[in-house]
């Protein structure tokens, strides 16, 4: 891990001395030093901040958009969907991108340590354990029972190959066996029971739009739930709107979720946003027969039609 | 003091919901939340959210009007004699932050009538903080785990029981109410020397002391700039955050009738402060990062005397890239030295 | 206890074209219920709504001195677009009233220099026909205004007949540019103000209008020779409640609802530049 950190550090100093970035987005040690945050980097003698990321790493793909170009980014594979998304969404060139794709084994969720083991004061990865370090004394968990939700569906650990530079250590996670059976879940309830539980879940939604503003598929300059003309959401949160707003959203987002779960990652009240997102990921598998169609591709499901395409477009 | 079985909380909290709207944490989902009983309770968790919107509903509706302008209109927009509301469990923060909210609402030349009335009756009852999380930062601010200001009743608990210590004539009333539920008998004395031990693990790393003075000359310290690159312009912090007020105010109609509201509003909203020709004195999340940390840290000690912070550590759980509250006070401190 | 929020209803009297591109209008209300009328000083505000549409914070132009309530209102978003398209008879709701208004009784026995450009000229209004309707508590009064072009300036009949009438008082109007029924003065209103140089002896400015103009008149009247404590400004920004709860209009740790919209040139000095 460390020699992947100091190849990580190199490599963004030197893009930086060759000329080949104005900016870039990594990761740095956070308030909780076993944690880290976004950082953007305007000097290759800040390379010395850049972190891996063990624990609670935001995913940094949409920095970009904002970022001096030619711009840098530190990806791993489920950042790198992001990055391609935008890509392919016409809200980033490649060519303006310098991309240092990294091997990922995987990033904890501090959230799913226990309550018991909290006065964290350091995390450490060994094997397949997360060695917690408390004041009482260092603590071992089964690595994958801390892993963000997003690293339990993880597309692959290895390095992605479309980078400019790409770093593997062989110690990437393995790809995650396709697994839809929480899908199946909500999809077997009866209509009421299923509605009864959005109810209870959009009920807690305090309509912050963290969801949104993490999503790299949400990209538009001037998001149409924001405009106060015509005023397609209203305002009051209340119960009706909160439908509204995270149906438009998972539409919005079909065909284009990359299934990073950010959104759900980001979101502080805890709703199971990938449940719709992931319900939409299968149903364009099955009706178009796409192979995970979390990947972004040049031709969009969603964004192409067909004369065999299962639905007249109406 | 009078204490109950942990056992029996529920049917004490369900006979208090017939003269009471309670407001207390329940799991919801993958989370605990404040909210309105519903029949059950979590006495365990610090909630995701405060305890504001008991006070500070999240959307009120103001009133309903019926016609148009052009045909006349009548407003209808009753609010009274709903039951008074008594919040269950608090936290020594929380309750601390409605008094800091009611600085704003109930002081000055304009007091909010709609506060007020669910203001005025209310109880609150808070439980001492035995193991405050690593997120916690309250002492900070003077705030500890057995502090009891705001507090009507103040909760001491241990393995078994919850023992009751009424704090104030509406909290002896709120007592006295249940009594049939409550049993006399001793002092909880090692909770009470456990509150007193209980440690914060960030006391050390946090300091306000003279932040309000030296934020005076930081407007334009170039720390905003660095703070702010990495906020993604949510309003999770603003709304999770039990001192933060802010509100709109805007109508929804349906056709010749509607309704006008009041909703929470962010000032991380790129929108919150741009005006209908199009100027947006805070273009940037610079400016809009620095509006919030100021109001807490330098304005609200101007304006209602005292930090707009309470160290609840909300914004920290709530923040998906680690900008929070800690964290600028720890910058700020060392940008400022 | 009063209901901080809500409006009084009040019926739409007149509606005056002010400006020839009909981007300006002057509304005459009169409240349908007494209960909810309300006294109020020249500078302060109200929240004016189109109930539906929604609210803002308009100021007071009419003077407390006279007995009709008026607001003058340019075109500019969603509410005051919806407000334009109202008539006479039509209803509005109007809540106040807001704001710390002029310190008219500090300006006892100066001499006043109102400087305004365009729209900027209906808070002034309030204030200049409140000294005039008490004349003699004042000093000599001198209006300095500008629009545009001749279509843009506001209240014609009080700028040009009304007002010169009145003793000790003097009115100078120029055009950014003139047409062919323009014989008056041409030029931006900052210019106008140093070519006229009133003298600071004395005197308290006051000015509103377009940012851009305030930047430079207040550059001019320091030129001048005005101290920072003679020249008063009002400001403007998004506004909610207009109460000082909804923590919108806040530059520094003051609220322009509750502490504005009126403001000296040495309390903005002290504020920071956000606005």
């Amino acid at each position: 891990m460390n020699d992947l950190r100091e190849q990580l550090k190199e490599a963004v100093a030197s893009a930086f001395s060759q000329g080949r970035v104005r900016s870039f987005v990594c990761l740095e040690r956070g308030f909780y030093p076993f944690a880290t945050m976004p950082a953007i980097l305007h000097s290759g003698s800040d390379a010395d901040r850049v972190e891996i990321g063990l624990a609670d790493a935001p995913l940094l793909a949409k920095y970009l958009l904002d970022m001096p170009k030619p711009a840098g980014i530190v990806v791993r594979s489920c950042d790198a969907l992001g990055v391609s998304r935008l890509i392919r969404d016409r809200r980033v060139k490649r060519e303006d991108l310098y991309i240092i794709s990294i091997s990922c084994p995987g990033v904890v969720d501090t959230a799913k340590i226990p309550m018991s083991m909290h006065r964290i004061t350091a995390l450490e990865k060994a094997g397949d354990a997360l060695i917690v370090h408390t004041a009482l004394g260092p603590t071992e968990l089964p690595w994958s029972s801390v892993l963000l939700d997003r690293c339990l569906a993880c597309v692959s650990g290895a390095a992605s190959t479309d980078a400019d530079v790409v770093l593997d250590d062989g110690r990437g996670k393995p790809p995650a066996p396709v697994d839809y059976s929480e899908i199946d879940e909500v999809e077997h309830m009866a209509p009421d029971e299923r509605y009864a539980m959005w109810e209870k879940e959009f009920a807690k939604c305090i309509r912050c739009f963290a969801c949104r503003n993490a999503c790299p598929a949400c990209s538009c300059r001037k998001c149409s739930l924001d405009l106060p003309e015509p005023e397609w959401l209203s305002r009051a949160v209340i119960l009706p709107e909160q439908f509204m707003f995270h149906f438009t959203r998972a539409y919005h987002v079909a065909g284009r979720c990359v299934g990073c779960g950010e959104c759900e990652r980001a979101c502080p009240v805890g709703l199971p946003l990938m449940k719709l997102n992931r319900k939409f990921t299968r149903d364009i598998e099955t009706l178009f027969g796409v192979d995970d169609a979390r990947i972004p591709r040049d031709v969009e499901v969603l964004g192409t039609f067909l004369p065999d395409d299962p639905e007249e477009f109406c | 003091m009078l204490h109950i079985s942990k056992h029996n909380l529920l049917s004490l909290l369900t006979h208090a919901s017939s003269s009471w709207q309670v407001f207390c944490p329940s799991k919801q989902g993958s989370t605990v939340n404040f909210g309105w009983f519903e029949g059950t309770v979590d006495t365990v968790a610090i909630p995701v959210n405060s305890c504001k919107g008991a006070f500070l509903p999240q959307t009120e509706e103001l009133f309903t009007y019926r016609g148009t302008p052009e045909t006349g209109l009548s407003l209808t927009g009753g609010f009274d004699g709903q039951k008074p509301v008594l919040i269950f469990f608090a936290r020594p923060c929380d309750a601390r932050a409605l008094t800091l909210l009611d600085r704003v609402f109930l002081e000055g030349e304009y007091a909010d009538d709609r506060y007020r009335s669910r203001r005025a009756r209310s109880v609150v009852v808070t439980v001492g903080c035995k193991s405050p999380l690593d997120t916690c930062f309250c002492t900070a601010f003077g705030i500890g785990p057995d502090s009891k200001a705001g507090s009507d009743v103040f909760v001491y608990e241990d393995e078994t029981s919850l023992y009751f210590e009424p704090l104030t004539e509406g909290g002896a009333g709120f007592v006295a109410a249940h009594l049939a539920y409550l049993a006399e008998g001793g002092t909880p004395v090692s909770v009470m020397e456990e509150l007193r031990r209980a440690e914060l693990p960030l006391a050390g790393r946090i300091w306000v002391e003279g932040m309000a003075e030296m934020l005076d000359s930081m407007f334009d310290h170039p720390v905003w700039e660095k703070m702010s690159a990495r906020c993604r312009g949510c309003g999770a912090c603003t709304y999770l955050c039990p001192t933060c007020y802010c509100f709109s105010v805007f109508d929804a109609p349906r056709g010749t009738h509607g309704k006008r509201y009041r909703s929470w509003d962010s000032c991380q909203f790129s929108d919150f402060m741009l005006m209908a020709g199009g100027h947006n004195p805070r273009p940037t999340r610079k400016e809009r990062v620095r509006q919030r940390f100021m109001h807490k840290f330098n304005y609200g000690v101007k304006r209602q005397g005292d930090y707009l912070c309470v160290g609840c550590g909300r914004c920290i759980r709530a923040c998906s890239v680690g900008l929070h509250a800690a964290s600028a006070l720890f910058d700020l401190k060392e940008a400022g030295r | 206890m009063k209901a901080l929020l809500i409006p009084g209803l009040a019926r739409i009297e007149s509606v005056r074209d002010e400006t020839a591109a009909g981007d300006v209008k002057t509304f005459t209300v009169q409240f349908l219920d007494e209960k909810d009328r309300f006294d109020y000083m020249p500078g302060q505000c109200a929240m004016l709504s189109v109930i539906g549409v929604g609210e803002c914070m308009i100021s007071i132009t009419s003077s407390p001195t006279r007995d009709r309530m008026q607001f003058s209102v340019k075109k500019s978003g969603r509410v005051t677009s919806a407000l334009h398209e109202l008539e006479a008879g039509h209803t509005v709701g109007v809540r106040g009233p807001y704001g710390n208004g002029f310190a008219v009784n500090e300006w006892r026995n100066k001499r006043l220099l109102f400087i305004a450009g365009g729209i900027g000229l209906a808070p002034l209004r309030s204030a200049i026909n409140y000294c005039l309707d008490n004349r003699e508590d004042y000093g000599p009064i001198q209006i300095i205004y500008g629009a545009r072009s001749p279509g843009d300036l506001c209240f014609k009949d009080e700028i040009f007949k009304n007002w010169p009438g009145f003793p000790e008082t003097q009115v100078q109007v120029t055009v950014d540019k003139g047409d062919e029924s323009w014989n008056g003065p041409q030029g931006f209103v900052p210019s106008f103000l140093k070519e006229i140089a009133p003298s600071p002896d004395n005197a308290v400015a006051v000015t509103c209008g377009p940012p851009i103009m305030i930047k430079f008149v207040l550059q001019a009247l320091s030129e001048l020779g005005f101290g920072d404590e003679q020249v008063v400004t009002t400001l403007e920004l998004k506004m909610q409640c207009g109460v000082g709860k909804c923590g919108r209009c806040n530059i520094g740790h003051k609220y322009v609802c509750v502490d504005g919209p009126v403001f000296t040139l040495s309390q903005l000095r002290a504020l920071p530049a956000e606005y």
